[in-house]
């Protein structure tokens, strides 16, 4: 304190005055070069089709020039970085993720439309009279821009064909000029022509070779997609995309109408007693895969209602969530207390020395830490069983990761290993800063030591923690190394319940989101997501609102 | 006003141009996604084929399971590989989301193991050129089991036996859950997860899991836990370590562990999976593969190199040496002399390829939650966490 | 009476002595709690051959080869990973603390329309789970790359970018607690004399909150250091990867066969984050709780 109040008589007042008008301009440049920046940003991404990020970013900046040129605004200046990464970075994603909620984007939906149209309509098909042809590259001398294919049937029969972008000449029409053709029936060179080696033309299969069409406009030859380097052939586009968004496939016939983001076959040359559109053979026509997402409206929060097995594993790992969190909290608070207590006695030797080989947990990381504990853990042969079986008493050791028990047990002894350090520091810092004149007053009112804890350092230690309290239950509420690397929110609750009963929200949405292999729904785990994310947060404002502890950390000053 | 709007203009003009001026690519590039053993490989004999033709390879390292999982988020934003090596189970759920391209190997299809081309078949249509194939076999400690026993019931008598000498802590062990190590037993017991249809393909409607057999199978399992001759709460590595040890005499497991136990210096051989009263028992064949990404930008030189350099025997018997994997190209598969791998070749001839149907993802969840289940608790009802797992398993499949 | 007072003396010095050893003696329990996984790790990290199941406390066959194995192999550059976690994760640190002063001093300082809201605004989007929101942040970056190319993905400044969403948080409560605790007064002088807000904020605030400062960019390093979803999603290239993703790496690839080699590794990554708490342990304890006890 003092020191500050010292350096504060310094600088003299002149110096403010003359420099506010720089400052202003420095601002005002300041403005003008995030503005620019902002705007060549806004528009490229609206060329980029990006609506939902251009409609962020420019709203960021007209509000950051709110901010700045109006003096009424002038406390939100100080929010402009710390806001401008939040909207950003979080709630632009977050914003996101709650439209998800509403679709049906899950595995066979995974795309975009644009994106699914764009690998259907590459897919390509030979039609029945068309042959496949083995490739030689030839390159005009004249113009090392223009290529050519000399062709040779696969099936030995017909003849070979030269075909060049344009025309088509067969065999018998060439002019080989001094040139022969080699044991495979290829040229050595044509007039005008260069053969290019194999090895030189898989560098340009992709840039130059799929991009030409060699023959003639009705009967052109492509690469086979499939096998670029043996085939090329009269390969055509399996799929033509119509005017009305139906798919008609070129080689059956069948035209495809996108329901819910699936092509489904509508209409077809054949088609059974149901009206369902069937192959030849009379067999139903699977839909086309992949479809892209679309909005479903409140379908996937109607699931969440009314299928019992996703409500019921559902409340379970909800209360989970919370206990989890509320008792890390707690064991790791009184752990720390205790331990801050017993170290806080003026007479300790080693004091030092001690805390701070305490704090040596808290400085693993925590998913390290993790698995060192799911080795000493391990029901078989982890240490810690062994140990407890070698003792007479005990048959078997806890099933730490097999019951359903036991296994939150287990993970509240690794929260209580990676946190009670940190509970240890600030309790310390706390009881050191509790003012000692107190303490006096209640020793002469005759309480007793645990009196003195009860009603003097507890409430005042809660006051100064409580925020940090708070925090550490909302990291807890999270915590998805934990639970995810334990034991992977094992052991299951039952086959048909997608959760187990370790399982927290996070690690049971995350799963069903992204869970390959599980048939991953990422539209319904935001929707369950959501659905959380409101009861949270309604519980947090109730909280604030009507307890102390809200207005304490708001306006305490 | 107007000169702070013109400030603005030239200097949005200015970085509107910056990002512009950067040239375009000469050498075309192939991203490739590999796990670690595979990523050494490539990088090593990768640099014949970027001399050879020009290219640049650029390999990036993913935990193997993360491959799959990265795809789906990297490979329709465009920023994913052109190339990805995975397993075969993967392909119905990649296909269904429209995350690869097929390939068509032609003539060359008969050159490698026709368990892998069907494994990586999809409606009719190739999408992996396989480098490698696996499937599990049955282990024994030499020292502790001088024959292999040719039947479950036989594994009990043997298992007790040595429990009761003391000469290990267990006989035969298993770990928890997995319908991978437990289909041999399963099938050997009369069970199956899906039926074939009349071409032989699986038939997603048709689910075994909660058949007579299968339910045996989980009933056999309950009974040895009941009486102790197995252990409960094994994981994996767990159970790896044991046999390693010589603390367990007898262990399903792959060729990927081979080198580890030979490294350990137990004495130790494969045989076929024991036969149970529904017939052997059939280990699942397994095959992985270079694929192809859908959003490749340099698809047809991304399949010149499947068929160029992943087809090719000097790379396929590269990848065996680091993987411990039988190649799945016919030719190299020949030059190989490995006993190990002999011997799992034989527990081969009872196996079936594994399903890459999109319902198997209800198998990998909720079967493996019904044997999980079944193991931790000896006295569940097996019939009934069956029951439950079909019942997952058959809405998954109807909803295809 | 000396005779007496000596006695008295003796029996209090006993007493305390007493007293001493009986919490001396929980202390030691909890030392043991708290170090017998890491000496776990350490025995595991030099032991070269053995499993799970037969690690001893005293390694059998001891030797440096896991760390050997760690430090010397081009498939996974572990001093790069180690120095790209460090490099990462302090700038952001240094960044967040920067954001997040800034912020906290004017919702210390300055009453104004919306300011509660905001404040609990702040809180409530911390609860919503970040790990589902990685696809959009996936594409954000991407999106962002496009046009800013060292902000895009496989970059450290788009991790970074990403990290920095956050800064506005927990944070800022816990600085604002912090400044709420130095005396207006201070300002109100200062503003007398015509410093401006800025002045008084870089001037006079940031000095006498350094420990709060360090206490918060302490926070973020560690919280950036051990971070594996987002790295893993925005980071491909072997050589731009946090030791994070690296060490995970091992975990779904042969977690159970490179035990020995993951706990060498997990080892050596840990000590930035032991020495950066050991030094700082003392602005630790007073930036954390001081604040909030004045308030």
């Amino acid at each position: 304190m003092e020191t500050a109040r010292g350096a504060l008589s310094r600088p003299p007042a002149a110096l403010f005055s003359s420099r506010s008008l720089l400052i202003t301009v420095l601002r005002l440049i300041a403005l003008a070069l995030i503005d620019a920046f902002a705007i060549w940003f806004v528009t490229r991404l609206v060329n980029d089709g990006e609506y939902l990020l251009a409609i962020f970013a420019a709203v960021i900046t007209v509000a950051i020039n709110v901010a700045f040129l109006f003096e009424g605004m002038y406390p939100y200046r100080w929010f402009a970085p710390g806001l401008t990464l939040l909207i950003l970075m979080i709630i632009y994603p977050t914003i996101f993720t709650l439209y998800v909620a509403f679709t049906n984007y899950k595995d066979g939906n995974l795309l975009t439309r644009v994106q699914a149209e764009d690998v259907l309509l590459s897919r390509t098909f030979l039609p029945e009279d068309a042959k496949t042809y083995s490739w030689t590259a030839f390159r005009s001398l004249e113009d090392p821009n223009r290529w050519a294919l000399w062709l040779i049937p696969t099936d030995g029969e017909g003849e070979a064909l030269f075909a060049e972008p344009g025309q088509a000449t067969p065999l018998s029409e060439i002019d080989l000029g001094e040139n022969t053709l080699d044991e495979d029936g290829i040229p050595t060179g044509l007039p005008g022509w260069e053969r290019v080696p194999f090895a030189k033309t898989i560098a340009i299969l992709d840039s130059v070779l799929a991009k030409t069409e060699f023959g003639e406009e009705d009967e052109k030859f492509m690469l086979n997609p499939k096998n670029p380097t043996k085939q090329a052939g009269r390969f055509e586009r399996k799929y033509t995309l119509n005017d009305d968004g139906t798919l008609y496939d070129n080689e059956t016939g069948v035209t495809y109408k996108a329901i819910r983001g699936t092509y489904t076959p509508v209409d077809g040359p054949y088609k059974n007693a149901q009206g369902q559109v069937t192959d030849a053979e009379g067999q139903p026509l699977p839909v086309i895969r992949p479809g892209y997402y679309v909005p479903i409206g409140l379908d996937n929060f109607k699931r969440l209602i009314e299928s019992d097995k996703i409500r019921g594993p559902f409340i379970r790992v909800f209360l989970w969530t919370f206990a989890h969190a509320f008792f890390t909290v707690f064991i790791t608070f009184w752990f720390g207390l205790f331990l801050a207590l017993l170290l806080n006695v003026r007479f300790t030797p080693g004091r030092a020395v001690l805390r701070t080989l305490l704090l040596v947990p808290y400085a693993m990381p925590a998913f390290i830490s993790v698995l060192v504990w799911k080795g000493l853990l391990n029901e078989q042969l982890g240490v810690i069983n062994k140990f407890l079986t070698s003792l007479p008493f005990i048959d078997t050791g806890p099933r730490w990761t097999s019951s359903a028990l036991w296994v939150k047990v287990a993970i509240l002894l690794i929260q209580l290993w990676l946190g009670f350090p940190y509970m240890m520091l600030i309790t310390t810092g706390a009881l050191q800063s509790l003012p000692g004149d107190i303490y006096e007053a209640a020793r002469v009112d005759g309480a007793n030591a645990f009196q003195q804890f009860r009603h003097l350092t507890l409430p005042m230690l809660l006051v100064a923690v409580g925020p940090l309290l708070i925090a550490s239950f909302a990291f807890n509420f999270n915590n998805f190394t934990i639970v995810e690397l334990f034991n992977k929110g094992g052991p299951p609750i039952s086959p048909d319940q997608p959760a187990g009963h370790s399982d927290i929200l996070i690690t049971y949405t995350y799963e069903l989101a992204f869970g390959s292999g599980r048939g991953a729904d990422y539209g319904f785990a935001s929707t369950i997501t959501l659905v959380i994310f409101l009861i949270v947060a309604l519980i947090t404002v109730f909280n604030f609102r009507f307890t102390r502890s809200w207005e304490e950390i708001s306006e305490n000053v | 006003m107007k000169k702070h709007l013109a400030l603005l203009l030239v200097i949005a003009l200015v970085l509107g141009a910056l990002p512009a001026m950067t040239s375009a690519q000469e050498t075309p590039t192939l991203l490739i996604w590999a796990d670690e053993t595979r990523a050494a490989v490539i990088e090593e004999l990768g640099v014949a084929f970027e001399e050879e033709y020009g290219v640049d390879l650029v390999v990036q390292q993913l935990g193997f399971g993360d491959i799959r999982d990265q795809l789906r988020i990297a490979g329709p934003a465009g920023e994913g590989p052109d190339i990805i090596i995975g397993a075969h189970d993967w392909v119905g759920e990649l296909v269904t989301n429209g995350l690869l391209a097929p390939i068509d190997l032609g003539e060359r299809v008969e050159e490698f193991a026709p368990v892998a081309i069907t494994a990586f078949s999809w409606e009719g249509e190739l999408y992996g050129v396989p480098y490698a194939v696996e499937n599990v076999g049955f282990f024994y400690n030499t020292e502790l089991v001088p024959t292999p026993p040719a039947t479950w019931d036989e594994v009990v008598e043997v298992s007790k036996a040595l429990m009761e000498e003391g000469k290990a802590k267990y006989g035969f062990i298993r770990q928890e859950g997995d319908p991978y190590h437990f289909y041999p037993i399963q099938t050997a017991f009369g069970g199956y997860i899906f039926g074939l249809t009349e071409e032989g393909d699986y038939n997603a409607q048709d689910v075994g899991v909660d058949n007579e057999g299968s339910i045996a199978a989980l009933k056999w399992l309950q009974g040895l836990l009941k009486d102790g001759l197995i252990p409960s709460g094994l994981d994996g590595g767990a159970a790896e370590a044991l046999f390693q040890d010589g603390e367990a005499a007898m262990y399903i497991t792959g060729p990927w562990n081979i080198q580890r136990f030979l490294d350990a210096g137990v004495p130790f051989d494969i045989a076929p999976i024991p036969a149970g009263p529904g017939g052997p028992g059939r280990p699942f064949i397994g095959a992985q593969a270079f694929m192809i990404s859908a959003f490749s930008q340099n698809p047809l030189l991304a399949q010149a190199f499947l068929t160029e350099w992943v087809a090719s025997e000097e790379t396929q018997l590269a990848l065996y040496e680091k993987g411990n994997r039988a190649p799945a190209l016919l030719s190299a598969q020949a030059k190989v002399e490995d006993p190990y791998l002999a011997a799992l070749a034989v527990a081969a001839e009872a196996g079936q390829p594994m399903p890459g149907i999109p319902a198997m993802s209800a198998v990998w969840s909720a079967w493996t939650d019904a044997i999980t289940l079944a193991m931790q608790n000896p006295d569940a009802d097996a019939a009934e966490l069956a029951a439950k797992a079909a019942e997952t398993i058959r809405a998954a499949a109807a909803a295809e | 009476m000396s005779s007496l007072s000596y006695v008295m003396h003796n029996k209090m010095a006993r007493d305390r002595w007493l007293n001493y050893l009986l919490r001396l003696f929980l202390v030691i329990l909890a030392l043991f709690f708290a170090f017998f996984p890491i000496i776990w790790i350490i025995s595991a990290s030099f032991d070269q051959t053995g499993t799970l199941n037969t690690q001893r406390l005293i390694p059998r066959n001891a030797g440096l080869g896991n760390y050997d194995r760690l430090l010397s192999s081009d498939i996974h550059p572990f001093g790069r990973w180690m120095w790209n976690s460090i490099k990462v994760a302090s700038i952001t640190a240094f960044l967040t603390v920067l954001v997040s002063a800034i912020s906290a001093y004017a919702f210390s300082r300055f009453r104004f329309r919306g300011r509660r809201s905001l404040m609990l605004t702040v809180f409530i989007v911390q609860v919503f789970p970040n790990s589902l929101t990685i696809v959009a942040t996936f594409l954000l970056i991407q999106t962002i790359g496009r046009h800013v190319s060292w902000l895009g993905l496989n970059t450290h400044g788009g991790l970074i970018l990403v990290y920095l969403g956050g800064a506005l948080g927990i944070n800022t409560w816990l600085m604002k607690g912090f400044f709420d605790s130095i005396p207006r007064d201070l300002d109100e002088s200062a503003r007398i004399d015509g410093a401006s807000d800025w002045l008084i904020f870089w001037r006079i605030i940031i000095p006498l909150v350094r420990p709060v400062l360090a206490v918060v960019g302490i926070l973020s390093f560690i919280g950036t250091y051990g971070d594996v979803i987002i790295s893993l999603t925005l980071l491909k290239d072997k050589d731009v990867q946090t030791l994070a993703v690296g060490l995970n790496r091992f975990i779904s690839d042969s977690f159970n066969r490179e035990w020995g080699v993951f706990s060498a590794g997990a080892l050596i990554g840990a000590i930035p984050i032991v020495v950066l708490i050991l030094s700082f342990q003392r602005f630790f304890v007073s930036g954390l709780t001081e604040g909030a006890v004045k308030g």
